[in-house]
């Protein structure tokens, strides 16, 4: 290997691993190598990385072998903004997310899906300015465009991902973190909490939808290096996500049906956010804005263990995982790899399994490698 | 008697002939090589008659049975070079690295693949001479087997045909 080459490895390696906080040591454990004096004599330049090698310091560091050998330098990642960072693992995330996300954007491209870069209803505010009541009409563009209906949030994901190309992923991050997004070269994208509650979902969802659409303000250093204004901006995602998903008259039109001689039972206000499918609270936080309960009576509902134990009782059932990989990523490289565009070594990469596991995983998405797809019947004349 | 001319397979070629139980034939009929990321990156095993086969290639390479390749990254970026982006990302580094060794080594050797993006590659960087099916490969070697379609003479030579598509066209070249 020339030293040119040496020297570039070196050099990149060296900095994916600091940029992902990894210590030599952990790097050599990720890569499978027995001793982590690999990593520094590589990082020094003093040793010919192997083909294997190098393939699997690749997958350690979320990124593709042709990264770390081609001309010209690897562009540094996109900004991932975080509604709740995770503390010790925020890089490898990222790392993690944004792979994933380039991985979308190249099977949409396989399959000749030219999705937008940028929200159809992108909006450049000055978020330090901007009234409550213009994100509320931004939420009812973005219901309008959408197509959400009566009842936004169970429509919303679907929509986002097959409308607007928006890319989704869930992580499994139990209380380390909530959500996050980014718009980098692969489009917009939302990263998930798969450990939150489905209906607490929902909500995250529209709240990074907000971000998405005001991109260019929400990760401004102007914004994001000053706290007061950064919790402003995360009010109007709040908001957004509050007009978005509970829209004004529908949401009265529902309370005023259960109201009894001034009162509303427990039972009546879960079942609204049930049929929401949002959380009790965000759904009294938004009665509360809408003049229908004090917030008097917002914080007595919450700290009421009655009324905890209801709500979590109650919506036991509506419980759901979603899928460890998006089923329309699923079925795009899987069309991909069925037209032949996609090794079948890198199905099963993208699929995050082994070769041998492949067939099976691509069954529990109801994707049976042996069938042919391509089977065609006249239509009308 | 082994054949002069060296076999290059990639994964899938190698967990079918496991799966129709004619690897070990192949192996005292053949000098096979496999790329070293397939040898050292895959989790190996198969099914064959109910029965789960571990297929331990670096125990294999360990004991002569079989070689791995071993390329220079310099050579493996020249073949990134060659390709745009989205066709590029659409190959598993195993399948660079056995097109790398294909672009540069003069010994007699043959590339038995499957896979569609990695026939279409071969002959788009003039070296699809070099493909086999693994049909053909079996048919040589008087072994008959039924084999998925992706294994079959008929697969390789309609993706041949494509390669050559894409080579005259330029489709699949970095611009």
């Amino acid at each position: 290997m020339a030293g040119e080459m040496r020297t570039r490895l070196a050099t990149r390696i060296r900095n994916c691993r600091e940029q992902l906080n990894l210590t030599q040591k952990t790097l050599a454990d990720l890569a499978g190598f027995p001793v982590h004096q690999i990593i520094s004599q590589i990082e020094t330049g003093e040793r010919n990385v192997k083909a294997w090698e190098l393939a699997r310091l690749a997958k350690a560091l979320h990124v593709s072998v042709a990264d770390l050998i081609s001309e010209p330098e690897m562009a540094p990642g996109p900004a991932v903004l975080w509604r709740k960072p995770p503390t010790d693992v925020k890089a490898l995330r990222e790392a993690v997310f944004t792979e994933r996300c380039r991985r979308y954007a190249h099977v949409e491209r396989l399959c000749g899906k030219q999705m937008p870069k940028e929200i159809p209803c992108a909006r450049s505010l000055d978020l330090k300015q901007c009234s409550f009541g213009q994100v509320a009409e931004l939420a009812a563009e973005v219901t309008r465009h959408l197509g959400l209906g009566d009842r936004p949030a169970p429509a919303l994901v679907t929509a986002l991902e097959e409308r607007w190309g928006v890319k989704v992923w869930y992580f499994s991050m139990e209380d380390e973190a909530s959500a996050a997004c980014a718009c980098g070269e692969f489009g917009p994208a939302i990263l998930m909490n798969a450990s939150e509650a489905p209906w607490r979902r929902n909500f995250s969802f529209a709240h990074e939808l907000f971000h998405l659409l005001t991109w260019e303000a929400s990760n401004s250093a102007e914004i994001q290096e000053n706290p007061m204004v950064a919790e402003r901006v995360e009010k109007l995602a709040n908001a957004f996500a509050s007009n978005l998903l509970l829209p004004a008259d529908l949401t009265i039109a529902a309370f005023d049906r259960h109201v009894r001689e001034n009162r509303v039972s427990y039972a009546d206000l879960i079942a609204i956010a049930r049929e929401f499918d949002v959380s009790t609270e965000a759904l009294l936080w938004r009665l509360a804005g809408l003049g229908r309960v004090t917030a008097a009576t917002v914080d007595k509902l919450r700290a009421d263990p009655d009324f905890r134990r209801l709500d979590r009782t109650s919506r036991h059932g509506e419980w759901w995982n979603p899928p460890p990989i998006p089923e329309r990523f699923v079925l795009l490289a899987f069309l991909a790899y069925s037209r032949g565009r996609l090794s079948k070594a890198k199905l099963a990469e993208y699929m995050d399994v082994s070769l041998p596991d492949l067939a099976a995983t691509l069954m529990a998405y109801g994707l049976d490698e042996a069938a042919d797809y391509d089977v065609t019947v006249p239509t009308a004349a | 008697m082994t054949s002069p001319c060296r076999l290059l397979l990639d994964a899938c070629s190698i967990f079918e002939l496991h799966r129709r139980g004619a690897w070990d034939l192949l192996v005292r009929a053949r000098r096979i090589v496999v790329p070293s990321i397939v040898a050292r990156d895959e989790a190996f095993w198969t099914e064959r008659e109910s029965k789960t086969l571990i297929i331990d290639l670096p125990s294999m390479i360990a004991a002569g049975t079989i070689d791995e390749i071993d390329v220079d990254l310099s050579i493996m970026e020249k073949v990134v070079a060659q390709f745009d982006h989205v066709f590029r990302e659409g190959l598993h580094d195993g399948e660079i690295e056995a097109l790398a060794h294909l672009s540069v080594t003069e010994d007699a050797i043959d590339y038995c693949t499957a896979d569609t993006g990695a026939i279409h590659a071969a002959v788009m960087l003039a070296v699809g001479d070099r493909l086999v099916s693994l049909e053909s490969v079996l048919r040589a070697a008087g072994l008959q087997r039924s084999l998925g379609i992706e294994f079959c003479d008929e697969h390789m030579r309609r993706h041949r045909e494509i390669g050559a598509q894409k080579l005259i066209t330029r489709e699949g070249f970095r611009k």
